[in-house]
């Protein structure tokens, strides 16, 4: 993983929420969920923020104690599951400004996927990439 | 004719573009004990004279605008048929679809929900949204939890309850997962019978915000019964 890339959320196909410090996902294109807790949402409010994998390393590193190296080797492998998932797309911008650090200890942050809903959420949903209803503002 | 077996819940709101092709669909099932209510969600457009001028002998009754789980609740309290089967004005049932549902249903009683697969098709004006999307995993043939699909034995909304009024979008897919988590089994029924119309005026693209959060209270609910099961559920 290049610790230097930004990302976003691939907003088109994407719909997530925080609730009670756990972040849950769905990729309406797959029908796959996903839930990440602790680091992991911290992470994950970074990344879209577009905060660069070093610099949320080194942000856990002053926050938790933990070594730079270990945060960010951990981080990739969770930044890469986003990006193999349809979650998250690299991206040419600015970082914002995102939530402070939440999380009360330390852990390798994890992406945990699930698909029994792939079927029941097969045909409902909107289509991927279709947000009509911000066009005319509805 | 005698009693119906099957009661047709047709559901329109502002559908004069489409609701003829879903009733000749509808007649194209040849049924013998088919019953037909068209119910209207206060439609401003010509979708009553449609329904009216259409050859088949739909009962036609419209209430104002109240979302589609409302008025698909109505249908359901006013069918006789011991199966309903919904059906939107802009989509359509293919042949065979009913006379499979109900052999499904009568060999196995202990079924209370029946849903089929459903291929997607674009109008033209969405041509380039179906470009786009060709190729996708749902933009194929994809199992249906939709309310065109479904075929539900009607006692079961008086014993278990109907469609969440409340739910503007989604109210099938919830209704399912809420019936399966009481315990009442369903079935796909492995077969394409009814195919999906992608309009300009598609509520999931007019309604596009209100229908991913509601997939995201299908997620939370999901998580939370996982969470409760315990580990490795």
């Amino acid at each position: 993983m290049d610790a230097e890339r930004r990302f976003r959320c691939n907003d088109a196909d994407v719909e997530a929420r925080m609730l009670d410090g756990e972040l849950m996902m769905v990729n309406l294109a797959t029908g796959v969920y996903f839930s990440v807790d602790g680091v992991g949402a911290a992470a994950w409010q970074r990344l879209v923020a577009g905060h660069r994998p070093a610099d949320i390393a080194a942000g856990f590193a002053d926050r938790w104690g933990v070594a730079r190296e270990r945060a960010l080797a951990e981080l990739a492998p969770f930044v890469a599951a986003l990006l193999e998932r349809g979650l998250l797309l690299e991206a040419e911008r600015e970082a914002e400004e995102a939530p402070e650090l939440a999380a009360s200890a330390y852990g390798p942050p994890v992406l945990h996927a699930f698909t029994d809903m792939e079927e029941l959420l097969a045909a409902d949903p909107p289509m991927p990439g279709v947000i009509a209803d911000e066009l005319t503002g509805a | 004719m005698a009693a119906p077996l099957v009661s047709c819940v047709l559901t329109t709101y502002n559908s004069a573009r489409f609701v003829a092709e879903a009733l000749t669909s509808v007649a194209a099932q040849e049924h013998p004990r088919l019953e037909v209510l068209v119910c209207d969600d206060g439609s401003t457009d010509e979708t009553a004279a449609i329904v009216a001028a259409h050859p088949l002998a739909a009962t036609f009754s419209s209430a104002p605008n109240a979302g589609p789980p409302v008025v698909r609740n109505r249908g359901w309290r006013a069918a006789r048929g011991a199966y309903v089967a919904f059906l939107d004005a802009d989509d359509r049932w293919l042949p065979g679809k009913l006379r499979r549902q109900v052999a499904e249903l009568e060999a196995r009683p202990g079924l209370a929900w029946s849903v089929t697969r459903l291929r997607t098709f674009w109008m033209p004006e969405l041509a380039e949204e179906e470009a786009r999307l060709r190729g996708q995993r749902r933009a194929g043939e994809v199992a249906g939890y939709v309310a065109s699909t479904l075929m539900v034995r009607r006692e079961v909304g008086a014993r278990f309850g109907m469609f969440d009024e409340g739910s503007f979008t989604l109210d099938i897919p919830k209704w399912i997962r809420a019936a399966e988590e009481a315990g009442l089994e369903g079935s796909l029924l492995d077969a394409v019978l009814v195919e999906r119309r992608m309009h300009a005026a598609n509520l999931t693209r007019t309604h596009t915000r209100a229908c991913r959060s509601g997939v995201l209270d299908l997620v939370a609910e999901a998580l939370r019964r996982k969470r409760a099961a315990g580990p490795g559920a």
